[in-house]
């Protein structure tokens, strides 16, 4: 029943695949492509909606508001609202933009938003396209995306929306780095670029007594599925926490909302779109925060492992959307940083840490004993961290004096 | 799959001419990119999948925001859009310059033990490459690596503003 349920959606795809072939021979390449493009094209689209409203509700009660709360039960339509608005308004383009490129630009931003999506296997037997060099695939296609944040800004021909697209582009260069190497410690351990090995390597194989209890199969089984995750060591830790921070940089995602801080510069690279245009942008940032947070899970949160009762698809998507959650939190708590703090941060402290933490994993892989490496890699990290917050913490100002006209 | 070859053949192509004759720069930069996609997508036609990928990742993702960076911080942004006619100035040492780059790559070519054809066996899995980088190919690689530090380090040196007398002064 459980293994029934939790190929449910493979099983339907070769039924799919299997009438097709019956009735149309010829068709089933075709037929194949729409079964792993169809889905994400559809499912996705309908997460975006739902995080949008996810995230009003949350933020709004961080803030002690309501929300939305006028189109349908607890404003759960407004979504729906928003997609008809978007749709029916007029779409503004510049007298003196660039119109080609400021009209590409909403266009070229999806791309990488949807390829990436692609890689990430998202439940047993589930990954669209299984390349053996998933996790390059990712970050390669997800590095288009500055080109398209790049041709916005500077097909709009305003200096607010130029501003805006020089810092975005240049916080993502800055934080990519970081960004990989984190990643870069679970495929030296994992030996693996696919994406579907990396969660297979997170598993365990222990076998529990042939008497055991019903109790001690479980728990068995609960450490088959759990106790394999990259989470659980020392280098996988830090570089699960470098992973997420540098990719809420990446995503543009407060605390690092700098290139679209309203305080300053109105809403950077996307100040003069209007309509759809301007909806393509934000639901390209929402699908990049899913798949962020997809690929977070997979490389350090075990992908689609998870103990029995669940299926497989439901545990990666709970994963994905409690990372998101902690994301939207993040948003609802800290303030934003300042061009010059950000750079610092990226540079002197994230960019050595994921450093030392490639030397974690590699103490992790070669020597001989568990708990010396545990103890070796939290030494050598907590010692990285503390020396690092040493060396990038400001000056200290003395007491200022105030005087009195 | 010979009609897709040709399809990213001509759009290939058509980018890397766009790039040479448009008279707006930036437009040349971003049919430059268009053109690195396309490199990419021949290598992805080939099976050469890890070099499709590292080419989009190095080229389109960080040499082209380089080119883009270079462009934004050297001119005046405003006037970007206006300016340089193609074919003008240093023609003759683009000339000489493509000339020698279209015979190193021909003299290259005869090294070939066969032409290239779309067959997955020739191409190294990726462990092999990574595995020959460490290897067989440490010292380019490391010499590589060490000419791309000198030249940061040359370009950092060469943007560091020299401190001017009056800015000793409180």
């Amino acid at each position: 029943m459980y293994a029934w349920f939790d190929q449910i959606f493979v099983r339907f795809g070769e039924a799919v695949l299997g009438w097709v072939t019956a009735y149309f021979p010829g068709g089933e390449p075709l037929a194949r492509i729409l079964l792993s493009v169809g889905p994400i094209a559809i499912i996705f689209p309908l997460i975006f909606a739902a995080t949008t409203w996810a995230e009003r509700k949350l933020l709004a009660r961080i803030q002690n508001r309501l929300g939305p709360n006028r189109v349908g039960p607890a404003g759960i339509l407004q979504p729906v609202a928003d997609g008809i608005k978007t749709l029916t308004k007029e779409d503004i383009v510049p007298e003196r933009a660039d119109r080609l490129i400021h009209t590409l630009a909403p266009i070229l931003v999806m791309v990488p938003a949807f390829l990436v999506l692609s890689v990430l296997p998202m439940g047993r037997n589930m990954t669209a396209a299984n390349l053996h060099i998933g996790v390059l695939f990712f970050f390669a296609a997800g590095s288009i995306s500055q080109i398209a944040i790049f041709m916005a800004g500077w097909g709009s021909r305003n200096k607010y929306s130029l501003l805006g697209g020089m810092r975005a582009i240049a916080q993502m260069v800055s934080y990519e780095i970081p960004f990989i190497l984190s990643a870069l410690t679970v495929v030296m351990v994992a030996g693996t670029l696919s994406t579907t090995e990396i969660v297979a390597s997170q598993s365990l194989a222990l076998a529990a007594a042939p008497d055991a209890g019903l109790l001690a199969r479980a728990a068995v089984h609960l450490a088959n599925t759990v106790g394999g995750w990259y989470l659980l060591q020392p280098w996988g830790l830090s570089g699960f926490l470098i992973y997420f921070v540098a990719g809420l940089a990446e995503l543009n995602r407060s605390p690092f909302d700098i290139p679209e801080g309203e305080s300053e510069i109105i809403a950077g690279h996307h100040t003069e779109y209007s309509g759809f245009k301007f909806a393509l942008f934000f639901m390209s940032e929402y699908i990049s925060m899913v798949a962020v947070c997809g690929l977070g899970a997979t490389l350090f949160l075990g992908g689609w492992l998870g103990p029995k009762p669940i299926p497989s698809w439901g545990w990666f998507f709970l994963k994905v959307f409690a990372l998101m959650g902690v994301m939207i939190w993040v948003r609802g708590t800290f303030p934003r940083m300042r061009v010059d703090q950000l750079m610092t941060f990226a540079w002197k402290f994230l960019l050595p840490l994921a450093l030392v933490n490639v030397l974690a994993a590699g103490l992790w892989m070669y020597l001989p004993s568990r708990a010396a490496a545990w103890l070796l890699g939290g030494a050598l990290m907590g010692a990285a961290y503390y020396g690092l917050c040493r060396l990038v913490r400001p000056p200290k100002t003395g007491p200022r004096s105030y005087r009195y006209a | 799959m010979r009609a897709v070859f040709y399809l990213i053949a001509i759009w290939t192509a058509a980018s890397g001419l766009l790039a040479i004759s448009r008279r707006n720069m930036i437009h040349c930069a971003l049919a430059l990119i268009s053109f690195f996609g396309g490199i990419a997508a021949l290598l992805f036609t080939l099976h050469a999948d890890f070099l499709g990928a590292v080419q989009i990742l190095i080229y389109v993702g960080a040499i082209s925001v380089l080119i883009l960076f270079a462009l934004m911080v050297t001119q005046d942004a405003s006037r970007l859009g206006d300016r340089t006619a193609p074919f003008s100035r240093g023609k003759w040492t683009g000339w000489i310059l493509g000339a020698l780059v279209f015979g190193m790559l021909g003299y290259g070519l005869n090294f070939l033990e066969s032409s290239p054809s779309p067959n997955a066996a020739s191409i190294l899995p990726v462990a092999e490459i990574g595995r020959l980088l460490v290897t067989r190919q440490a010292v380019p690689f490391l010499a590589m690596a060490l000419l791309l530090t000198a030249a940061l380090v040359g370009s950092a040196a060469v943007a560091i503003e020299e401190p001017s007398d009056d800015a000793q002064d409180p």
